[in-house]
């Protein structure tokens, strides 16, 4: 399965607000699985500095990871294919 | 094991999908969590006695629709359940939770005075205080006894059955640890837990001794 990335830009973003997006992340990513779209959140970093947001889904396309991102009525401004390099591989 | 969060949210999702609505709005969320702590039908917070009957929630209706698993309807939260959801993080964290638990998700609703919850509130004299302070004093019973009949995926294995095993499948590792499925095969992919594949097979087979030794004794941290 390949892995993406939602790219947020989100300025004056709380904890809180991150903390919602996540359950709601998931809730959807066990719902479209279950109708037969598997999409998995990973994980997200958050960079203070620059206000953004990375979250990293494990998808069978950019499309199911923008619906996944509709419906849990997150705001993302791109999403790309990532390549995932862990040290234990290289 | 799915914690009681999820239960209650896919709940949600599952009621704003029969009601063929796109949206997941704050009664959808108000109700799936009604379901997810429910037993016969009676959400029992405090002094508080909720018959979710009587709110028109058939129960034989909710459980047929729910394991249709052919509804494929594209649903979407509401930017009020989005609000809910920001707003029970918050008292999640006010509340010295590392994670937000079905007790945060139903106190926000504390403060919403429309649909569901306004009903709710005139039907049952609350007010925020009185809801908060239910909520409170609020024990919920444990996650075997409120497994809706509605949950999804595997079944609950007793503690005897799993006494006897010495190979379980991700999912059963999963329950046995009390912890997410994706958890263990996350353990799996990175080595911390060693699995064995049946041969010529897809399937994965944990054996009891490696999940026993991801168990570490916890040390306080020192100051």
């Amino acid at each position: 399965m390949a892995c993406y990335v939602a790219i947020r830009h989100l300025p004056g973003i709380t904890p809180e607000v991150l903390t919602g997006a996540g359950l709601r992340a998931k809730s959807c990513a066990d719902e479209m699985t279950e109708e037969g779209i598997p999409v998995r959140w990973l994980r997200s970093f958050f960079i203070p500095e620059t206000e953004q947001t990375h979250c990293y889904f494990e998808a069978p396309s950019s499309d199911a990871v923008k619906e996944l991102n509709e419906r849990a009525n997150i705001p993302f401004s791109e999403i790309h294919e990532v390549q995932e390099l862990v040290p234990e591989a290289v | 094991m799915e914690d009681s969060v999820s239960i209650a949210t896919r709940a949600a999702i599952k009621r704003a999908k029969r009601r063929k609505s796109p949206k997941v709005t704050r009664d959808d969320l108000l109700m799936g969590l009604f379901q997810a702590i429910a037993r016969f039908d009676i959400v029992q917070i405090g002094p508080l006695t909720i018959d979710l009957e009587e709110l028109g929630e058939a129960p034989g209706e909710a459980s047929k629709d729910e394991t249709d698993k052919t509804n494929k309807q594209k649903v979407a939260y509401s930017s009020d359940a989005v609000a809910l959801f920001e707003r029970a993080a918050h008292i999640a964290r006010k509340d010295n939770s590392s994670k937000v638990e079905l007790v945060h998700l139903l106190v926000a609703f504390a403060y919403v005075d429309s649909g569901l919850m306004a009903q709710l509130k005139e039907k049952y004299g609350l007010s925020s205080m009185e809801w908060r302070s239910a909520l409170s004093k609020w024990q919920p019973v444990s996650l075997e006894k409120l497994e809706p009949s509605s949950k999804i995926g595997t079944g609950n294995k007793s503690a005897i059955e799993f006494k006897e095993k010495q190979f379980f499948s991700p999912d059963e590792a999963a329950e046995f640890l009390d912890v997410h499925t994706q958890t263990i095969r996350g353990y799996i992919r990175t080595g911390k837990l060693p699995a064995l594949r049946l041969a010529g097979e897809r399937a994965l087979r944990i054996q009891r001794e490696d999940l026993l030794a991801l168990l570490e004794p916890y040390k306080p941290e020192e100051k």
